[in-house]
């Protein structure tokens, strides 16, 4: 599959949600969408499965605008948004029975939702009624609903929230073994998630791309911008101060037993800082500073 | 396909619709004794069969059901708003074409509880009950009524919350609609259990039928209509109202959909067939310079098509007038007119014709015309005041059927005719039959009547006809031979010579030797009974009540004990009230003067019949009946300022004016003659009606008449 964005706005009133987006991606990618709460991510991927329409621009799928295709797109679309809900008087089975017909799975029906009941780690509840699980178990079937007919495309918005740490390892794990034949666009706020699956990230801003590369190149990126420093007894009041001035950007603060040690990404060093090896997090910080 | 075959299995699951299914099938059985659960004595211990049984039963269930099935589907559209699983479900399929398979299969479980519905119903029918099933009424019942009230509550509600996106938006408003339905007396409104109070089992539903297909063809283009609104309006992309319509718009398919229903439904209201607004009134068009003195009507009934066709001859003596207005039906088209024996023109507008006359002291204007009756708007199958259909015949003079000139009736009014219908039919002629003659499949039937009105109707059915000889009189007494056992049973012809009896020794002999008095069942499509001329007639209900009844007669220890008893009483009253009509109304021309009618004198002789057979407790109940209704009336806010009248809405206003006029004219006038007959004694009393009643016969007769000849006062009668 080819998913290409050209030139995408989307308005609302006199807000520009999404500015100028240009994008492509082929089969097989494993792509994280990064970026702070109201930038955009959501409105894009709501225009990527057909819920939203575009003030400018268009998203063809396979060469066809994607306007022409909805049909076409939600046959390969695996999709879960960030706040759903699920039939809860139904039993998963039942349930995943249901959207397997949504979706024309008509051959192999019990395999298919066999499989992705294996995949979930469902089979055990599979008899159970959605109302009486937990949190992370619903959105285990949520995802088992979006794995459903192996689609070529497959958005999801923070699948792993409410995940344990064990589960959300499994699932970054499963997305990407199961990216090897599809496009699989993951929106996250863990860069963790990113940082371990993802062979191509976005970082997106007030309705703009900031970046659009592999991860490595985007740590690459902060190479010289991220160090650490400790800070000892009264200085910290100044220190702190500087980041309000917009100086640097604290990303973790560590107490130590002479003082606090605080890593810190930085458009322009200071030389008293300690240099270090940035990670995907710093390099993410290091693009939203770039962009104020 | 597929996708249907899972919602209905979605469906399934959730248990509410096999609740709901379930509710409809105990509405529709406890429906089946609606009637006796209305506040309707007309309506109490009709005997039950196939007609009643499914219609009383489709009627009640579908009044509950289509409510539930509406909120059943604004709920299932609805679902993925409230559980916040539209989006991912919208990914997998287009979002508006799963809510129309929704809707489709909702409309299957409806189809479910149609016929689970009609099974339970005829099981309670044929094994409890033990009546044999007319399978034609349940499929008619079910079919045409019952599963489209359900359809149309599912389209509308689907439309209104496709157009408002709003879950309780939409639903109050199919409770508006729901309850304009249920309040309506314009048929075309009620498509939720149609206006009917019952299927006639005298005329079958041939005489409604039609209007109730019409009726719902009416509201199938109203509630396609609807939901393609809706489907035009539908929310797309998360764009609001206008967006989402420029976008719907380009479906070619769905603007041709709402173009046709916009105009199915216009045209089906605007070229309503079988009604029109019926002139009541005619008293201040009538023209004093000309009287009519004589009526030859040749008529054909055609009751395979519901058709008349004839010609009417009318004879006018002219006094300086250039012009004679006729209230008209409007199914009836005019062929031709001819005055004098010339073809003329004449204007004819809605509900009126008017023929210009030469200056001549005698006119004979000769009508031509045909077509079908249209009855009375607000009266379909309560108060129809004509029909034509195939096994009947119910044609009142206030109809118009035959067209009626707005001049001065003759001191003595020639009427001499035929009718023709076909020959399985019994007419009931006015006047006295003279003769008949076989024409091919049809009977014509010929009569002659000297009458001081040209008030005449037809009546017919498949009747039988039983003379009741009554001292040196016959009555002609007309009903379905399906009537006959409670006829016979209930003793009804010996209460009728009862009545005639009573009436002799109290008022004096009836007005005429030459036309017997004439009764004849009709259908309970008008209700009661009527009197023109000397032809009664009285509706079904009064001869064809539950088996139960028969105790009353059979059992003299069962009397006067309840809501049976309370059923017969009326009953015997209305034909009581209707037989006291031959002398005040056909013998004395009473001259109307609210509250001074033929009515009041009427009432207060079948309360005196009643009073005179059954005693002072069973005619009491009518007396207390009178009082509080009057009472009742005199408390209305607007009646008692009539200076706010004029500030109310006209509708109202009319309503409220003609409940005080009936209450006046039925309640009020009786209470007053029986407190003249306090006043005077009962004796002296009823011997002056004698004396007013032989002074007066043939003649018309004032109020002011009365109280002088009955020795007084107006406020010796008055009613505090």
């Amino acid at each position: 599959m080819e998913i290409k964005i050209q030139n995408l706005s989307k308005k609302y009133k006199n807000v520009k949600a999404l500015n100028n987006i240009n994008l492509a991606f082929n089969t097989p990618a494993m792509i994280g969408l990064v970026g702070p709460n109201g930038a955009g991510k959501s409105t894009l991927m709501k225009i990527l499965v057909g819920q939203l329409k575009a003030t400018e621009g268009e998203v063809l799928i396979d060469g066809v605008s994607l306007n022409k295709r909805e049909k076409y797109l939600k046959e390969r679309l695996g999709y879960l948004p960030q706040d759903f809900g699920l039939y809860e008087e139904l039993r998963v089975e039942e349930y995943l029975d249901y959207m397997a017909s949504l979706k024309r799975i008509k051959e192999n029906k019990k395999d298919e939702i066999k499989r992705v009941l294996v995949m979930t780690n469902l089979e055990e509840k599979r008899k159970l009624k959605i109302k009486t699980l937990s949190g992370g178990q619903k959105q285990r079937v949520g995802i088992a609903q979006a794995m459903l007919n192996n689609p070529e495309l497959i958005i999801v918005d923070e699948p792993t929230v409410g995940l344990d740490p064990e589960e959300r390892i499994k699932f970054r794990n499963l997305f990407s073994e199961d990216s090897i034949d599809k496009i699989v666009i993951l929106s996250t706020h863990i860069i963790e998630d990113v940082e371990s699956i993802c062979n191509l990230i976005i970082v997106i801003n007030k309705g703009k791309i900031l970046f659009v590369g592999e991860p490595s190149e985007l740590v690459r990126k902060a190479i010289d911008h991220v160090g650490v420093v400790e800070i000892i007894g009264a200085d910290k009041e100044k220190f702190l101060e500087r980041e309000v001035k917009g100086e640097f950007k604290i990303t973790s603060t560590v107490i130590t037993p002479t003082g606090t040690k605080y890593r810190v990404v930085s458009k322009s060093l200071p030389l008293s800082f300690e240099k270090v090896v940035p990670s995907l997090e710093d390099a993410y910080i290091y693009c939203m500073l770039e962009e104020e | 396909m597929d996708l249907l075959k899972n919602e209905i299995k979605l469906m399934f699951k959730s248990k509410l619709i096999m609740l709901l299914i379930l509710v409809s099938c105990v509405a529709v059985t406890i429906g089946i004794n609606s009637l006796n659960m209305s506040n309707d004595f007309d309506l109490f211990y009709i005997r039950r069969s196939s007609s009643t049984i499914a219609f009383g039963a489709v009627k009640f269930g579908a009044s509950i059901s289509a409510l539930l099935f509406g909120l059943f589907t604004v709920l299932a559209l609805d679902k993925d708003k409230r559980k916040r699983s539209k989006e991912i479900i919208g990914s997998n399929i287009d979002y508006h074409k799963l809510m129309i398979i929704r809707i489709l299969a909702i409309v299957f479980y409806e189809v479910i509880a149609t016929i689970i519905g009609m099974m339970a119903v005829i099981a309670i029918q044929k094994f409890v009950f033990s009546i044999p099933v007319n399978i034609f009424y349940y499929l008619f019942n079910y079919w045409i009524i019952f599963f489209p009230s359900l359809l149309f509550s599912t389209l509308i509600v689907s439309g209104l919350y496709l157009l408002t996106d709003s879950l309780d938006i939409s639903f109050i408003t199919l409770g508006v609609l729901f309850v304009k339905s249920l309040t309506s007396n314009n048929y075309l409104f009620t498509w939720v259990q149609t206006n009917l109070d019952i299927i006639s089992d005298f005329a079958g539903i041939q005489p409604v039928g039609k209007t109730i297909i019409y009726n719902r063809l009416l509201w199938i283009f109203i509630s396609v209509l609807i939901f393609g609104v809706g489907l035009l309006f539908k929310r797309r992309y998360e764009f609001h109202l206008k967006e989402s319509f420029f976008i719907n718009v380009k479906s070619r398919a769905l603007i041709i959909l709402v173009v046709i229903a916009v105009l199915g439904s216009g045209f089906t209201y605007i070229k309503e067939p079988y009604t029109m607004e019926l002139i009541r009134n005619m008293e201040n068009d009538i023209d004093e310079n000309i009287s009519l003195t004589g009526l030859r009507p040749e008529i054909v009934f055609d009751n395979e098509k519901g058709e008349i066709y004839g010609r009417v001859l009318y004879d006018f003596i002219n006094k300086g007038s250039d012009s004679i207005k006729f209230h008209t039906n409007e199914g009836l088209s005019i062929d031709y007119i001819k005055v004098n024996g010339e073809e003329i023109e004449y204007n004819r507008t809605k509900g009126e014709v008017e023929v210009f006359i030469p200056n001549m002291k005698e006119i004979e204007i000769m009508i031509s015309y045909g077509g079908k009756v249209k009855t009375d708007k607000n009266g379909v199958g309560r108060g129809m005041p004509g029909y034509i259909s195939k096994d009947s015949i119910y044609l009142l003079e206030n109809s118009n059927w035959i067209f009626r000139p707005l001049v001065k009736e003759g001191d003595s009014i020639n009427i001499s005719g035929y009718y023709s219908a076909p020959e399985y039919l019994t007419v009931v002629v006015p006047g006295r039959l003279i003769g008949t003659e076989i024409e091919g499949q049809l009977k014509k039937w010929i009569f002659e009547y000297n009458s001081h009105t040209a008030d005449i109707g037809a009546f017919a059915g498949r009747y039988e006809k039983h003379e009741i000889s009554f001292e040196d009189m016959n009555i002609e007494f007309y009903y379905s031979p399906r009537h006959k056992e409670y006829v016979q049973n209930m003793k009804i012809e010996e209460y009728i010579k009862d009545m005639m009896k009573y009436y002799i020794e109290n008022i004096g002999d009836y007005y005429s030797d030459i036309y017997p008095l004439k009764i004849a069942e009709v259908a309970l499509y008008k209700r009661g009974g009527h009197s023109s001329e000397n032809v009664i007639t009285i509706s079904e209900n009064m001869l064809n009540r539950d088996k139960n009844m028969y105790s009353l007669i059979e059992d003299e220890n069962t009397q006067y004990r309840g809501m049976d008893i309370d059923v017969f009483m009326s009953d015997l009253s209305l034909i009581a009230h209707e037989i006291a009509h031959q002398w005040w109304g056909t013998g004395v021309k009473v001259v109307e003067d609210s509250p001074w009618s033929s009515e009041g004198l009427a009432q207060y002789f079948s309360y005196k019949y009643i009073q005179s057979e059954f005693g002072d407790m069973e005619s009491s109940l009518f007396l207390s009946r009178w009082e509080s209704r009057v009472r009742e009336l005199n408390n209305y806010y607007y009646l008692n300022n009539s200076e706010m009248l004029d500030k109310i809405n006209e509708k109202y206003r009319k309503s409220l004016e003609m409940e005080k006029l009936q209450s006046e004219l039925y309640y009020l006038m009786p209470i007053k003659l029986l407190k003249g007959e306090e006043v005077l004694g009962e004796k002296e009393f009823l011997k002056g009606i004698e004396k007013v009643y032989k002074n007066y016969l043939y003649k018309d007769l004032t109020y002011e008449e009365f109280l002088k000849e009955m020795n007084l006062s107006e406020e010796a009668m008055e009613f505090e």
